[in-house]
């Protein structure tokens, strides 16, 4: 099983903001299903490092989150050693020229009928151009279009 | 020269050429294909070796909600808080 997990699910891996360790559970039930690492492409890695600092804004702004800069700094280091090491995250670059036709062919397809998100799409996109058959998101929106695209998903 | 084996898929010279990634996932699959000549000489492909799987190696995540919990992390378990997060993640807001 090769399974490329989105920003949603990573971001709850490493800061379990929602206090489930529903994500830490998933891993280590299919832990000997794995035939690859985690993929992360620049994108999903951007969007991860902006969405853990952006738990700290939120935490001061409003609602009843309690993320310190000092708990985030704490999983930004622990995503980054993984991302280092390989062995739960591995860097990978997948050239435009490969996602422009998933891509496109999605946003003809899917986007006027369901108006799924861009980075939705680049991620299921890049999930396909990696050959990866699951796509592990807790965002509903995401694991819909994956489930369009033929990719097997985690229950939420 | 003894005959190749009377059951492997057959290839043309033109379809290693035209169609590389068939002729090879063919070869995944049965192991060996045949390729033929227009002079009608044929020549075996072989699959010599598939790299294992990787797999995953696992960090202590438990480690590091001990480590979050101390930093003052305290979860949410609003639901409407909790998409209003997602949403945020997911660059919505």
């Amino acid at each position: 099983m090769n399974v490329y997990a989105d920003t949603n699910f990573l971001i709850r891996l490493f800061l379990n903001f929602d206090g489930s360790k529903s994500p830490w559970s998933l891993l280590q039930e299919f832990q000997t299903d794995f035939s690859s690492p985690f993929p992360v492409p620049p994108l999903l890695r951007y969007e991860c490092l902006n969405a853990m600092n952006r738990m700290v804004y939120e935490s001061r702004r409003s609602g009843q989150l309690r993320m310190t800069p000092e708990s985030v700094a704490i999983g930004i280091h622990f995503f980054e050693e993984e991302l280092a090491k390989g062995k739960l995250l591995k860097p990978v670059s997948i050239p435009w020229t490969d996602l422009n036709p998933i891509f496109e062919s999605m946003v003809h397809r899917y986007t006027q009928k369901y108006g799924f998100r861009t980075y939705d799409m680049v991620h299921v996109s890049s999930a396909i151009a990696l050959n990866f058959d699951a796509f592990w998101s807790y965002d509903q929106k995401a694991r819909k279009l994956a489930e369009l695209e033929g990719l097997a998903t985690n229950s939420p | 020269m003894s005959d190749m084996k009377a059951n492997l898929a057959s290839f043309t010279v033109r379809d290693l050429n035209r169609k590389p990634a068939k002729v090879l996932s063919t070869c995944d699959a049965e192991g060996e294909v045949e390729i033929r000549t227009r002079a009608g000489k044929k020549y075996s492909l072989k699959l010599l070796e598939t790299p294992r799987d990787e797999g995953i190696t696992l960090p202590d995540f438990d480690e590091l909600y001990r480590k979050l919990d101390e930093a003052g992390c305290q979860p949410i378990n609003n639901p409407e808080e909790m998409e209003r997060l997602d949403r945020i993640i997911a660059g919505e807001e």
